[in-house]
């Protein structure tokens, strides 16, 4: 026993001297030998070309190239022609999976590594700009008007602090749109999209009398409750002036009654039988197999569903898909057009960036931001954060006119992921898995949200 | 002849049980190997059917859009250089430790247990800073490093134990007929702890192979990454293209399973083989 303490005691002061030792060894200047090597061999091109001075940036995003998301797509699309446009600037990609990449920006972060243009997230850019990480980016586009007009109204709001803006966005999420079967409506004696909440009951109840899953859902990943419907539903009751407050702890509270009438209502569509009965089993890409054949009349998911549908759905559900909205709620205090919506991801460029290499690197983000890649975006059924220049609609899926038609009326409000911090998240997103299942009671849910809230 | 009814009835219905049990473990692979062969579309309409046309496009793509190949070459040279590091090290560690008593050697022992106890996602910050001050990250040898660190206490723990348990009287037989000690070590010993080198093989190897998030952290440049990181490469923000990720998986599954097979025999035998029975 003695011997084994004595021996603890010296692990932890060989321990000590370690952990020291990282930490008073600071970062060098450190050269790329194999970056220098390569805008070397770009120099002796691009200085027989006589065009300007090379320049070499890294760049981490999350569009690699088995990625067949259209987002992804329409990067790879405009930065190649950038590249094509540009021989002076070097690109060194690090792409990464959407799942991996907030792990791998974070660690960069703390050990003050992070690449020259890199994508934060709107619930990250506080803690960077804490720590010196990123710059507003509201000057660089206050100078170039054409490139700001282009934004979508709202696109910015997921990363604004203080008035200024940590981000240059590229897509624009609505989280909740519902894709409705219109010939299974009409089969069940249906004949418009309900308007108020009291047909939408009776819809579904029409719709379970003809042996039809009402709503297909696949909230495994525990995401799906939350982000698509419950931020909308949510909405309906309580008002966007509610989440405001709850934002800047101005006195809301989850306990409210608002809060709480949405959270009955989701279990009420649950208890119902609106629902599949394995929805914590299933995940978002399996939700979309009952409705694609034809065993459920409607599902609800973000407009990143809309290539999904356009490219895997049998083409007699595709032809007779539509999108709608929640109705509006009685009593509630929200807009029945309003939608969670918002950017969730933009780029920044590192603040250690200068000259040549900062005005290079806002030159890249313009091509992978602007309208002209919003046309792209678009074209290949995306959702970009600008408005494209002009949209050959010929060239578009019919179930993307819809969408165009439908978000050009939408009003945007939170999404309650995209704002609120993870731990608080956690909490509701695994209460809603247990709402679901009538494991938990709306009033319980709405004060261990709340709980966690004061912490 | 009842008796051997009833004997023939037990046998089958054992090895019925033993067939289905078996049929649930090959399931998943037959799964995903099918399942490659079939259209994104065919995918999200029944995961589990049959391919209606043998979709060979998603094996071109996941080569040479996914670069499978390349990370299969990385991914093959950290395992084999981790795991050979990885038994020479521990094996000549674990020797010393077992066979000789000096000072510190129970604080050395218990150094490396230490590292057993040690959650891999605890370390990331550090180890990411301190190879940045180093000047490790980004080189073709930079996961070797930590996968050799990591398999070594399980591999200095299992041939420790195995050590203590081959006869001395071995070694002193080899010494008389005039062997030095690394003729003993390597000639004598090495052979004899067969069946444990086997385990240890097997264990680090699949560790390297399958490991993730040092492989994320630590490296930046695209043509050092490995198998996991192609793989999740597959995965988009909201969907996933099924067939694809599944045609990579084969790549990255089908040389392990040949080995396995072409080994198995062997690993079978060294589990049961040694110098000394009974």
């Amino acid at each position: 026993m003695k011997k084994a303490l004595k021996c603890l005691s010296l692990l932890m002061a060989a321990l000590m001297v370690f952990s020291l030792a990282a930490c008073g060894a600071s970062a060098g200047g450190e050269t790329n030998s194999s970056d220098s090597a390569a805008s070397g061999a770009q120099q002796s091109t691009a200085s027989s070309a006589g065009s300007q001075a090379p320049v070499t940036l890294t760049f981490t995003h999350m569009f690699p190239a088995g990625d067949t998301e259209g987002n992804a797509i329409a990067f790879r699309k405009s930065l190649d022609k950038f590249k094509s446009e540009n021989p002076n600037i070097t690109i060194n990609e690090e792409p990464l999976s959407h799942d991996n990449y907030e792990t791998k920006v974070r660690t960069l972060a703390a050990g003050n590594e992070l690449p020259d243009i890199f994508i934060v997230k709107g619930s990250m850019t506080s803690m960077f700009i804490e720590n010196k990480l990123i710059n507003p980016v509201d000057d660089v586009i206050n100078r170039d008007p054409e490139w700001k007009e282009a934004f979508l109204q709202g696109a910015f709001d997921d990363f604004v602090v203080d008035g200024k803006s940590y981000g240059i966005p590229f897509q624009m999420l609505n989280t909740h749109l519902i894709y409705y079967n219109k010939k299974l409506f009409s089969d069940a004696g249906i004949t418009a999209f309900p308007s108020n909440w009291s047909e939408f009951t009776d819809a579904i109840n029409k719709l379970k009398a003809k042996g039809i899953i009402p709503i297909s859902l696949g909230n495994k990943g525990n995401w799906v409750a939350e982000s698509c419907i419950l931020s909308t539903l949510g909405d309906r009751y309580t008002g966007t002036d509610w989440f405001k407050s709850i934002k800047e702890k101005k006195g809301a509270k989850f306990t409210d009654p608002e809060f709480i009438s949405a959270l009955k209502a989701l279990q009420d569509l649950a208890k119902m039988d609106a629902f599949n009965t394995d929805l914590n089993s299933i995940d978002n890409m399996q939700q979309k197999t009952a409705y694609y054949n034809g065993k459920a009349a409607m599902f609800m998911e973000g407009n990143w569903a809309i290539s999904n549908v356009i490219n895997d759905a049998p083409k007699d559900i595709l032809d007779n898909t539509e999108l709608a909205l929640l109705p509006a709620v009685d009593g509630g205090k929200g807009d029945a057009m309003a939608n969670s919506a918002g950017a969730a991801w933009a780029y920044n460029v590192n603040s250690e960036l200068k000259g040549d290499k900062l005005a290079a690197a806002y030159k890249i983000l313009k091509a992978v931001t602007d309208a002209d890649y919003a046309t792209v975006s678009v074209e290949s059924n995306a959702f970009p954060a600008s408005n494209p220049k002009n949209i050959d609609k010929s060239k578009l899926a019919p179930l993307s006119i819809k969408y165009l038609d439908l978000a050009a009326k939408i009003k945007p409000v939170p999404i309650y992921d995209a704002q609120l911090s993870a731990d608080l998240i956690q909490v509701m997103n695994t209460g809603l898995q247990e709402l679901l299942i009538d494991g938990i009671s709306p009033e319980d849910l709405a004060k261990k949200i709340q709980a966690e809230y004061e912490k | 002849m009842k008796l051997k009814i009833l004997k023939i009835a037990s046998q089958t219905f054992i090895n019925l049980f033993m067939v289905i049990f078996s049929i649930t473990c090959l399931f998943p692979l037959i799964w995903m190997f099918y399942s490659s062969l079939k259209t994104q579309k065919e995918f999200s309409l029944d995961i589990i059917s049959l391919p209606g046309i043998l979709h060979f496009d998603n094996y071109i793509e996941a080569i040479k859009v996914g670069k499978m190949h390349m990370f299969f070459g990385n991914s093959l040279f950290n395992s084999v250089f981790s795991v050979v590091l990885i038994i020479i090290i521990g094996f000549v560690i674990a020797y010393f430790l077992s066979r000789y008593n000096f000072k510190m050697r129970n604080l050395i022992y218990v150094l490396f247990l230490f590292g057993m106890l040690v959650p891999v996602h605890s370390l990331l910050i550090p180890l990411f800073i301190q190879f940045k001050v180093l000047w490790l990250l980004d080189k073709r040898f930079t996961l070797i490093l930590p996968y050799v660190a990591f398999g070594l206490p399980m591999a200095i723990f299992l041939f420790e134990s195995f050590i203590k348990s081959v006869p001395v009287e071995i070694e002193e037989a080899a010494y008389l007929d005039g062997s030095n000690t690394s003729t003993i070590i390597f000639k004598i010993v090495l052979p004899v702890c067969r069946p444990v080198l086997s385990t240890i093989l097997i264990l680090s190897f699949l560790n390297s192979w399958n490991e993730f998030p040092f492989a994320l952290i630590l490296l930046r440049k695209q043509s050092l990454k490995t198998i996991p990181i192609g793989l999740s490469n597959f995965n988009g923000a909201y969907s996933v293209n099924y067939p694809q990720l599944m045609a990579a998986m084969v790549i990255a599954v089908l040389p392990v399973i040949i080995i396995y097979l072409l080994a198995s025999k062997r690993i079978i035998e060294g589990m049961t083989a040694g110098s000394v029975k009974g």
